[in-house]
């Protein structure tokens, strides 16, 4: 399998290489770095050195997983390696509680492994819809995941048997593979920003256009750290592109940007969580959900809910990718007809309100 | 209600979910999944499983009813009059009646149609059929093809029309067609079932139209669903049904009868179980919420269970051509990521049907894994009346398959009402008329190598009068004609009347053409073939349509005559496309027309048209 994968990922990267080809754009491979706010420098792979000067540089390099400094963290490996293990980890060992712990938790149980999961919080997935974070996590149990909860790792410690954990609050494991995914951070430290003067590492190191401090230089995607996902960065981009080259300028619109996280089963979400519609509330809110045993896992007799749930603006009847984006109310949901039989049609059958979080103003502070 | 969650789509999905497991198994092979044996399949565990869990279902139902206080009666009842109802004998009255109770599966009457099993038996078999005929062309053929397929039977499947799924988008109708055969689905065209015959071995022998196909285990129709309105006693009360027995009501569901009402399948409007739903939904705020409310039949969306299924919204191609004139077509045909891997030849197609004047997205279609679950989400865009600008204005959900559909930047075609139409308005407009043209040819002709032909519609035919409008066409010099909107049926006295003045007339044939009227077609065709290239309107088109190749075969079979392809040819690709596939000429017009449409002087025109011309003639050579 892992020598199909590595097929397939050279396949796309020489479509890709084409398809800038085709666009006329000029590939050179390299360690790049800044050297003026109009001049780029490229260590090419033989060693020399070549510069370039450009009315603009744009940069975009992402970001690189971050290794938190724990005793033995040499031992840990990153989402990097964990997508080209030469072994299969029969025991592993996941630090972290975001989408790229829980996935390949997921990835890795669904082998066959004996997967621990070990995070911050009482929840997975900090940031999301509190009552899809307690059902992600219960999901991850039932299918054989061991979480534990509010526990970091202390430790790492080679043996001959794998490499022993031992845990924040004392307990010890041993796994073949521990995977450190506790985050990410803007890869930019080897582009001589500093001695440009280009601030990226801060929030805010762009503006809505894009821009850095200096006028001739840009950033998009992950190394600007807004919203980390893929067609965010495609969004911000084509923006850039608008706004340098097509005349028109134009600003990234980050609202209501949808999102899955390929755990098993997987979540997908857009808009507000619950407790994100509270906080910004300026009236009642409205929540529906709908959990249910799917028809398929009645007949293997898997016991799995899917939980699905539609958050309403009272006073608006607005609630969610391509609706909530042009503002599409309750009622337009309700008028859509369901296709059957499916889960989906849940979304569109939602009558009854399962509750109502009454509006309370927030109290003044003099603080 | 009770067919769909006892003998329809609930059994159905569940049979669907069984028989996906063989292709898993497959694609699993290259994600690296190994077994000592091939996972076999336990008929009866399935079936009994599946029994259970409808018995679940139904006691939930039952459950659901008790707690609104509706009050159950089981028996077989009829309608006496407006107001009172018989039970197995027990009078009810009543204010309003509702009839609810759906359709059921029919089977043509031919000989032999003892043998044959409907749906219904289809979702009980005592086992496994090892060789099964399905005859019938829509979603219940489909999906149970896919089902049998899918637990390793033999399927065959006979359909009336050159395509299944009449009714849907045409390229769906091809992908998902193809898509099935790849699965070892073998589909028998253009075959009608005349009788089901039962061989000494207990085997049964299908004879259709077109021949004999023996040794099948089962036969199953699927040829289409009637009202359930017999002996309901509705005639007597004055209700009244169609030609077909459905039941016929107003906006409102209401039927004749001022206090019967019915919905669902047996008013056969859309039968589909959220259209039940809806109408359903509908009369109880007419009738007891005071809020008279008519169903919206807009933008419904619908899945197919195929395998690989189907999800659509909102219209298909042909239907935005005709009531919106100018559309723009994307559509994204791609290989899934999990196929890379697995190597099986899945493929996935996703089309979006855009006014090209208002930008609304008329139609979302899309064939594959999940297709039913993504359309679902399209549907309240669709329905909302959202633009292609709003799609496009959503970021996508990376990686996905439904993403595609945010990210469509490029039109496949856009369809213009540059028809002949169009060109002929405008020409008008400038002056033009027969005589004109006839003077002009009279000029140039002489000078001409190449023999010329007039395309016209009928009505200056008719003004000019037949017998005048042939002789004058034939003194300037004019060899062949064409005039595509008299059918192959009314030619006759064109044809008499061209014949008496030697002049061609070119008949023309498309992707639609049923095989039997084309050789009708090429038979009385003179001087060439005219082959459509592409159905609907005329407008270059962005490829030349790959149905192409297979009708050329066909018509290169039927006749020797010359075949010239046409409609939406407006580059050398596409001639040397066309060339490669054995045609004798290209006929090209849209694009000339838009080239002297665009540019600046008729002078710089015809220059331009030069050397659109000279690459096309090249691309030949």
């Amino acid at each position: 399998m892992m020598k199909a994968q590595t097929d397939e990922i050279l396949r796309l990267n020489n479509i890709y290489k084409r398809l800038l080809a085709n666009a006329a754009v000029k590939l050179y491979e390299g360690e790049g770095r800044i050297v003026g706010p109009n001049e780029v420098e490229v260590r090419q792979i033989d060693g020399t050195k070549i510069s370039y000067t450009a009315k603009h540089i744009l940069i975009a390099t992402g970001s690189r997983a971050q290794k938190p400094n724990i005793p033995g963290h040499e031992l840990a490996i990153t989402s990097d390696e964990a997508l080209s293990l030469e072994d299969f980890p029969k025991r592993a060992i996941v630090l972290g509680g975001g989408y790229i712990a829980v996935e390949f938790a997921s990835i890795w149980r669904g082998m066959g492994a004996t997967v621990d999961l070990f995070f911050r919080k009482e929840l997975p997935l900090r940031g999301f819809d509190d009552e899809m974070r307690a059902l992600v996590a219960r999901n991850l149990e039932g299918r054989g995941i061991n979480l534990h909860p509010q526990t970091s790792l202390a430790e790492l410690i080679k043996t001959d048997d794998g490499i022993k954990v031992i845990s924040s609050h004392g307990e010890e494991f041993v796994a073949d593979v521990v995977l450190f995914a506790t985050g990410r951070i803007p890869n930019t430290k080897r582009l001589n920003l500093e001695a440009v003067g280009v601030e990226l590492d801060q929030a805010g190191a762009v503006d809505e256009y894009s821009r850095t401090n200096i006028p001739s230089i840009w950033a998009v995607g992950d190394a600007t750290n807004r919203i980390n996902l893929t067609p965010v960065a495609l969004m911000e981009a084509t923006c850039f592109a608008n706004t340098v080259f097509g005349g028109k300028p134009t600003k990234a619109d980050y609202t209501n940007v949808a999102c899955a996280v390929f755990c098993i089963p997987p979540l997908a979400v857009v808009g507000l969580s619950e407790e994100e519609a509270v906080e910004k509330a300026t009236g009642d809110i409205l929540v529906f959900t709908s959990g249910f045993n799917p028809m398929k896992n009645t007949i293997s007799g898997r016991q799995e809910k899917t939980l699905m749930k539609l958050i309403v603006d009272e006073k608006t009847d607005k609630g969610i990718a391509i609706a909530l984006k042009c503002g599409a109310t309750k009622a337009q949901f309700d008028s859509t007809v369901g296709i059957h039989p499916s889960s989906a049609e849940e979304f569109v059958t939602m009558r009854t309100v399962t509750r109502r979080i009454a509006y309370k103003a927030k109290p003044q502070t003099s603080l | 209600m009770n067919k769909c969650v006892l003998r329809g789509c609930v059994p159905k999905k569940l049979l669907v979910y069984a028989s996906k497991y063989t292709h898993e198994f497959e694609d699993s092979h290259g994600f690296g999944w190994k077994y000592d044996t091939e996972p076999s399949h336990d008929w009866s565990t399935l079936i009994a499983n599946k029994n259970a869990e409808l018995q679940r279902l139904t006691g939930i139902y039952k459950n659901i009813l008790n707690n609104a206080n509706v009050k159950l009666i089981e028996g077989r009842g009829k309608v006496i009059d407006p107001h009172t109802v018989d039970v197995d004998g027990k009078i009810y009255t009543t204010r309003n009646i509702l009839i609810a109770v759906g359709g059921r599966p029919f089977i043509p009457d031919i000989p032999g149609r003892e043998f044959a099993i409907d749906s219904d038996a289809a979702l009980d078999l005592p086992s496994k059929p090892k060789k099964i005929a399905i005859v019938g062309g829509g979603y219940i053929a489909l999906e149970f093809a896919g089902i049998f397929n899918g637990l390793n039977s033999e399927v065959h499947v006979f359909i009336r029309q050159k395509k299944v799924l009449r009714g849907f988008d045409e390229d769906v109708r091809d992908f998902v067609g193809e898509q099935m055969s790849l699965r070892g689905i073998e589909f028998h065209t253009e075959e009608s079932p005349e009788a089901i015959i039962k061989a000494g071995d207990g085997s049964f022998s299908l004879k259709t139209s077109k021949g004999t196909v023996d040794g099948f285990s089962h036969v199953m129709f699927a040829t289409g669903r009637k009202p359930n309105t017999k002996n309901l006693g509705l005639e007597n009360v004055g209700v009244k049904l169609a030609k077909n027995g459905a039941i016929e009501v107003d906006e409102y569901s209401r039927t004749s009868v001022p206090s019967i009402y019915a919905v669902g399948d047996v008013t056969d409007r859309i039968n589909l179980t959220p259209v039940a739903l809806m109408e359903g939904m509908a009369l109880a705020k007419t009738l007891f919420q005071n809020d008279p409310t008519k169903p919206d039949y807009r933008a419904v969306p619908c899945a197919v269970f195929s395998q690989p299924p189907i999800g659509t919204v909102g219209l298909t191609e042909e239907q935005a051509i005709e009531q919106y004139g100018d559309i723009d077509v994307f559509t994204s045909n791609f290989k899934p990521l999990k196929a890379t891997l697995s190597g099986l030849p899945d493929r996935v197609f996703m089309k979006l049907i855009v006014c090209a004047n208002t930008n609304k997205v008329l139609g979302v279609h899309m064939c594959g894994e999940d297709s039913p679950e993504i359309i679902q989400g399209f549907g309240v865009a669709v329905k909302a009346g959202l633009t292609k600008a709003d799609f496009d204005a959503t970021v996508g959900v990376h990686p996905t398959a439904a993403e595609e559909f945010v990210t469509m930047r490029t039109p496949t075609r856009k369809i213009r009402k540059e028809s002949s139409e169009a060109a002929a308005t405008r020409s008008l407009e400038k002056g033009t008329n027969l005589d004109s043209i006839l003077d002009m040819l009279d000029k140039v002709l002489p000078e001409l190598s190449c023999p010329v032909s007039l395309f016209t519609y009928y009505n200056p035919i008719l003004k000019r009068g037949l017998g005048k409008f042939m002789s004058s066409i034939r003194d300037v010099g004019v060899q062949g004609l064409v005039v595509p909107d008299v059918p192959l049926e009314e030619t006759e006295f064109l044809r008499k009347e061209a014949l008496n003045n030697s002049i061609e007339l070119v008949l023309l044939t498309t992707p639609t053409t049923p095989t039997e009227r084309m050789k009708r077609i090429v038979d009385a065709s003179e001087g060439f073939i005219y082959l459509v290239s592409s159905i609907g309107v005329t407008g270059a088109r962005a490829s030349v349509s790959g149905k192409v190749q297979s009708l050329l075969k066909d018509i290169k079979e039927a006749t020797d005559k010359p075949v010239a392809v046409g409609f939406g040819i407006s580059k050398p690709e596409h001639v040397k496309q066309i060339a490669g596939w054995g045609a004798d000429g290209v006929i090209v017009g849209s694009a000339m027309v838009r080239l002297l449409g665009d540019a600046k002087s008729p002078a710089e025109g015809l220059k331009e048209l030069e050397s659109l011309t000279k690459s096309l003639k090249s691309a030949l050579l």
